[in-house]
């Protein structure tokens, strides 16, 4: 049996080889990221296309959105190599329920403006967690798709800088800000989390719960900041 | 369901190949180039069918100037005429083969542009000197979208002059169109 600290899967034939505790670790991460970057794409970057203000907004969130379901594609790949049946992997098939973000139904273009700000800035703290995972195809798609989030969430500061320069753009997002934010801290679990506990064991993930959330709170009070914005005071715990 | 996509496995065969072309196309080869004859025609065609018949045709001639066109206001008009015939075609497509066949196939569409364009638009915009990372993903959107549009036409069975299927031939020689405002499709 390999030991939890000195562990590297370097393909995955070589996951088939690892203890169960491991490969359903893994299997677990894939699963949420393959849902998640779908339920995005469908709930928040799809509708979203119709409320943009301009051609250049439009088109930059149909290429937002596709990049999204690139992901997916990608996360999906990968879980089917490992043997996760497809209905896991797809939201409407899976028993596994949306996090809450996902249930807010998208009706501005500031909401989506804020999403991309602050939504994907959490997915970019996820992503950055599996830049040195143990389990390498997944680290692989990590880097893969990092240059993306981190475009998404530029988009949101770019249009965010738009619509802050006149008071009632920035009134606007500010309210759209106060209304998504506090889902968002939950987006890094509850704390003592028992997953968690055992993605830093086998080294699949390098960070608590806790931690995560604390340099989220911090990094997009940043981001708000630069717009002359603030977030609206939620629980910190999920 | 299944017994209107049996029949119309013929229509999903010839998207399936629409799907594969996208990889042969010109995207963004002839941007900034003088236009033809040929091309002020099809716009004009293009224009007309989504009901704006006295539009006439303006010449974007670079990446700075597309990215202004596409960034300005009162586009509305074009959009609603564009999202009411995406609508339709939409309403008529499901209705022939179910919505869940046409819109995997059309997913396949989207896939198979999204795959080159963007590297087309770089392409394009780094020979006219232009490194802009989000503009080339504008050139990319509107692409998708507009094989997401023809390859929706198609499906629904709409003919070669439908708006979708003219634009998406301007898109193919190489062309973006940028939209109508102010009685100008903007063609780049």
């Amino acid at each position: 049996m390999s030991e939890p600290s000195k562990v590297q899967v370097k393909t995955v034939a070589e996951l088939a080889e690892q203890p169960e505790e491991y490969r359903i670790a893994v299997g677990k991460l894939v699963i949420s990221h393959a849902i998640n970057e779908l339920y995005g794409a469908q709930v928040f970057d799809e509708p979203a296309v119709a409320l943009a203000p301009t051609p250049y907004a439009k088109w930059l969130t149909c290429r937002v959105a596709m990049e999204e379901y690139g992901h997916h594609c990608h996360f999906f790949k990968l879980g089917r190599e490992m043997g996760i049946p497809e209905e896991k992997m797809i939201p409407g098939k899976t028993e596994k329920r949306p996090l809450s973000i996902f249930e807010h139904k998208l009706e501005t273009w500031e909401e989506f403006v804020t999403i991309k700000l602050l939504g994907d800035l959490a997915e970019i703290l996820q992503v950055e967690d599996l830049l040195h995972c143990t389990f390498h195809p997944l680290r692989n798609l990590a880097r893969q798709t990092m240059p993306e989030e981190r475009f998404h969430a530029q988009f949101g500061i770019d249009f965010g800088q738009e619509l802050v320069k006149t008071p009632e753009g920035k009134a606007r997002l500010q309210e759209a800000v106060n209304r998504i934010f506090p889902s968002l801290p939950a987006f890094f679990g509850a704390a003592k989390s028992r997953n968690n506990e055992i993605f830093r064991k086998w080294g699949i993930k390098l960070r608590t719960n806790e931690e995560m959330r604390a340099d989220y709170l911090k990094r997009a009070a940043e981001v708000v900041a630069k717009l002359g914005l603030t977030l609206p005071k939620v629980a910190q715990a999920a | 369901m299944t017994g209107g996509v049996a029949a119309g496995s013929g229509a999903f065969d010839a998207l399936a190949d629409f799907a594969r072309q996208q990889s042969e196309l010109a995207w963004f080869a002839a941007v900034g180039e003088a236009l033809t004859d040929g091309e002020r025609a099809e716009g004009l065609d293009y224009a007309k069918a989504l009901g704006f018949t006295d539009a006439a045709i303006g010449m974007v001639a670079d990446w700075p100037a597309a990215e202004r066109a596409t960034r300005g206001a009162g586009y509305e008009a074009w959009w609603s005429a564009e999202n009411a015939e995406r609508t339709a075609l939409l309403e008529t497509a499901t209705r022939m083969f179910g919505r869940h066949p046409v819109m995997t196939a059309l997913t396949h569409v989207t896939e198979a542009v999204s795959t080159v364009v963007l590297g087309a638009a770089s392409v394009a915009a780094a020979r006219s000197g232009v490194a802009d990372v989000a503009l080339a993903r504008v050139a990319a959107g509107a692409a998708t979208e507009a094989a997401y549009h023809a390859g929706l036409a198609r499906i629904a069975g709409a003919g070669a002059h439908h708006p979708f299927a003219v634009k998406f031939r301007l898109f193919a020689g190489g062309r973006w169109p940028l939209g109508i405002t102010g009685g100008i499709l903007h063609l780049f």
